[in-house]
C-alpha cells in the first residue's frame, strides 16, 4: 500500500513534484499520463526514495518511506525502469537478482529463489530464452525479461515506467494484459504511459499529471468525461463503442 | 552460438587456461640464465637440491614468478571492477590514471622515504585512491557521460605521470630505478615489498569474488541495482577501494604495466561472458598468464639481454586489443 501526502520532490534543488497527496489502490493497475516534463517519471521514482523529498511524504504501509531500509523497500516495491545497461548476463542469472533483497550474507541464492525465477520467466513467457543472453533477444522479450526480474522481486507494488516504448505494437498489447492480469491477482501496479488510447483501454485507473501537479485521477471513464485530457494535451478525445460493446478512443488536435 | 555449446565453452576456456597458468608457472621458474630441469626442482623441494639451484628458484624465479601472476590477477581483477562500477568498457586502471596514481605515490615516497620499503606500497595505494575517488567525484557531482568521465580519466592520467617526471627531473640521483619503474618490469623485485603487497592482492581478488553478485547488480546500471535494493553508494566506493588496493599493490612492485588491466578484462568478457563466478577468476588467471609469458618472452627472447616486460607487454598487447576490436567491428556488419 502506498500513497503520498503534500509531497514535493525532485532533483537537487530543482523541484518538479509540487503538493501531490494521493494514494495507489491495490488490485488496480494505474496508468499515469502527462505531457514530457509534467513530473510522471518523478512521481514513480518518488516512490522508490530515488528523489530528493523538500517537503510532504510518501508513505509505504502506513510508514514514511524514509524510514524503511534499501533493502525493506526493494521486498515491498520493484521497479522497470525505462532504460538500463545491456549486459551480457544471461536471462535466467538477470532475473535471478531480482531476489538480491531477500538473500541474506553471503549471498547465495537458494532454492526458493530459483524457483520464483522458474515462476517469473513462466508468468512472462519467455522460459525457453532462460539461457539467452540479454544482448540477443528482441525488444519485447528484453521488456518481458525486465518484468520477470521485477515479478521474482515478488513485491506487493509495482512500478514501471513507459514500459511500452520501443515495442512493437502486439508486444505493446500483450505486455499491457500481462500488466492487467498482475494488477487482478492483487498487485498494485502503477505505469507511466505515453500512450492514451492504451491507457484509457487498459487502465482500471488513471492518473493525469501536468506541471508537476496531479490534475485529475479517476476511471478512464470519468477522466474522459471530466474533459482534462483534452485541456492538458491540447486534444480532442472522442469516444466510441465497437461491435462488442468495448469503448475505443481516438484523438484530434485542437 | 547455442546455449549448451556456451557452457561447454565457459568451462573449457576455464579448464584449459588453468592449464595454461601451471605450465607457465613451471615454465616460468625453468627458463632463463641457468635452466632448471623439473627433476632438478623436484630435488630441491625434497631438500636434496643443488645449492646454486635452490638459491637460483628461491632467491630469483620463485619471487618473479610469483610477482607476474600477482601483478596480472591483481591489474585484471582491478580492470573488471573498475569497469562494472563506471559502466564503461573503456574504462581500465591504466587509462583513467589509476595507474599513474600509483605510480606517483611511489615516486614521492622513494624521493622523500628512500628506504621505507614497507611504506611503498602504502604510498601506491594511496596515489591509486586519489586517482580514482577524484575520478567517481566528477562522475557524480557533474553527472558525466561515460566518455566525459574516460576523457576526464586520461587528463588525471597525463597530469599525475608528468608529476612523476618532475619528481624524477629533481630527485635525479636517488631514483635511479624510476626509468625501469616507468616501463613496468619484474627485473629488480625484493621480496621486502612483494609480500605485503601480494597478501593484498590476494585478500582484495577473493573479497571481490564474494561480492561478484553485488558487482554484477551494478553494472545493471544505477536504477535497477537500487530498485532491488542494493545501496549504490556504498558498494560504488566500496569497489573502488579494492580496484584501488589491487592496481596500488601491483604497481607498488611491478612499475606501471599498462595493458594487463584492460586486456584481461575484455578478453574474459568475450569467453565466458559477464557472469562475476566465471568473469572474475577468469580474468585473473587470464592477467596472471598473460603477465607471465610476456615477463618469460622479455627474459628469454633476447637473452642474455632483458628488456623491461611492460614494453614487451604493450607489443603484444595493443596489435591484439586491435586485433579483437576489428573483429569485434567485423561481426558487427555482418549481423
Amino acid at each position: 500500500m502506498i500513497r503520498c501526502k503534500n509531497l514535493c520532490a525532485g532533483y537537487g534543488r530543482r523541484q518538479i513534484l509540487k503538493e501531490i497527496t494521493w494514494q495507489a489502490e491495490p488490485g488496480k493497475l494505474t496508468v499515469i499520463v502527462g505531457p514530457n516534463g509534467s513530473g510522471k517519471s518523478t512521481l514513480l521514482k518518488s516512490f522508490m526514495g530515488q528523489t530528493d523529498v523538500c517537503h510532504g511524504e510518501v508513505y509505504l504501509d502506513g510508514r514514511p518511506l524514509s524510514s524503511w531500509s534499501s533493502r525493506e523497500t526493494a521486498r515491498r516495491v520493484s521497479y522497470v525502469p525505462q532504460s538500463r545497461n545491456e549486459v551480457n548476463l544471461s536471462v535466467s542469472r538477470m532475473v535471478l537478482h531480482g531476489r538480491f533483497p531477500y538473500v541474506a550474507y553471503p549471498r547465495h541464492y537458494t532454492a526458493e529463489d530459483y524457483d520464483k525465477v522458474a515462476w517469473a520467466l513462466e508468468r512472462t513467457g519467455i522460459e525457453e530464452l532462460r539461457d539467452c543472453l540479454i544482448s540477443e533477444l528482441s525488444g519485447g522479450e528484453r521488456q518481458k525479461a525486465y518484468l520477470a526480474m521485477a515479478l521474482a522481486q515478488d513485491t506487493p507494488v509495482m512500478i514501471l515506467d513507459e514500459p511500452t516504448t520501443y515495442l512493437d505494437i502486439s508486444c505493446q498489447l500483450e505486455l499491457m494484459e500481462l500488466l492487467k492480469d498482475l494488477a487482478g491477482e492483487g498487485k498494485t501496479v502503477l505505469a507511466v504511459l505515453h500512450d492514451l488510447a492504451q491507457g484509457l483501454q487498459y487502465g482500471d485507473r488513471m492518473l493525469v499529471m501536468e506541471k508537476g501537479e496531479k490534475v485529475a485521477y479517476g476511471t478512464p471513464e470519468e477522466i474522459f468525461e471530466s474533459g482534462q485530457l483534452d485541456r492538458v494535451f491540447g486534444l480532442a478525445v472522442h469516444a466510441g463503442t465497437h461491435g462488442q460493446g468495448k469503448k475505443h478512443y481516438w484523438f484530434e488536435r485542437k | 552460438m547455442s546455449v549448451t555449446n556456451r557452457l561447454h565453452a565457459r568451462k573449457r576456456a576455464l579448464c584449459l587456461l588453468c592449464f595454461l597458468f601451471v605450465f607457465l608457472i613451471f615454465v616460468s621458474l625453468a627458463a632463463g640464465a641457468v635452466k632448471v630441469s623439473l627433476s632438478d626442482m623436484a630435488a630441491v623441494v625434497m631438500g636434496r637440491g643443488e645449492a646454486g639451484h635452490e638459491n637460483i628458484l628461491l632467491h630469483i624465479r620463485i619471487p618473479r614468478t610469483a610477482a607476474c601472476a600477482l601483478a596480472g590477477s591483481g591489474l585484471a581483477v582491478a580492470g573488471v571492477v573498475i569497469q562494472n562500477v563506471l559502466q564503461n568498457p573503456l574504462a581500465g586502471p591504466n587509462i583513467i590514471g589509476v595507474n599513474a596514481g600509483a605510480g606517483f605515490g611511489v615516486v614521492l615516497c622513494s624521493f622523500f622515504f628512500p628506504l621505507a620499503y614497507r611504506a611503498i606500497p602504502l604510498a601506491a595505494f594511496g596515489g591509486a585512491l586519489c586517482a580514482v575517488l577524484f575520478i567517481y567525484a566528477l562522475a557524480r557531482k557533474t553527472g558525466a557521460s561515460r566518455m566525459t568521465l574516460v576523457l576526464a580519466g586520461v587528463s588525471v592520467n597525463s597530469l599525475l605521470n608528468a608529476a612523476s617526471d618532475m619528481v624524477h627531473t629533481f630527485g635525479n640521483d636517488t631514483l635511479t630505478s624510476t626509468y625501469s619503474f616507468r616501463l613496468g618490469g619484474f627485473s629488480s623485485v625484493s621480496v621486502q615489498v612483494l609480500v605485503p603487497a601480494g597478501i593484498l592482492i590476494v585478500a582484495g581478488i577473493l573479497l571481490v569474488c564474494l561480492l561478484g553478485n553485488e558487482l554484477e547488480i551494478l553494472s545493471l546500471g544505477e536504477q535497477a541495482a537500487s530498485s532491488v535494493g542494493l545501496n549504490t553508494r556504498l558498494f560504488r566506493f566500496l569497489f573502488l577501494v579494492l580496484a584501488a588496493v589491487l592496481a596500488g599493490a601491483s604497481v607498488s612492485f611491478a612499475g606501471l604495466l599498462g595493458f594487463a588491466g584492460l586486456i584481461a578484462p575484455h578478453m574474459a568478457r568475450r569467453l565466458v561472458g559477464e557472469e562475476c563466478r566465471y568473469l572474475l577468476p577468469f580474468s585473473a588467471l587470464f592477467g596472471a598468464c598473460f603477465v607471465m609469458a610476456c615477463d618469460l618472452g622479455a627474459r628469454t627472447l633476447w637473452a642474455p639481454y632483458e628488456i623491461p616486460t611492460g614494453i614487451l607487454l604493450s607489443f603484444v598487447g595493443a596489435p591484439f586489443f586491435l586485433y579483437l576490436l576489428f573483429r569485434q567491428k567485423r561481426r558487427r556488419s555482418h549481423d
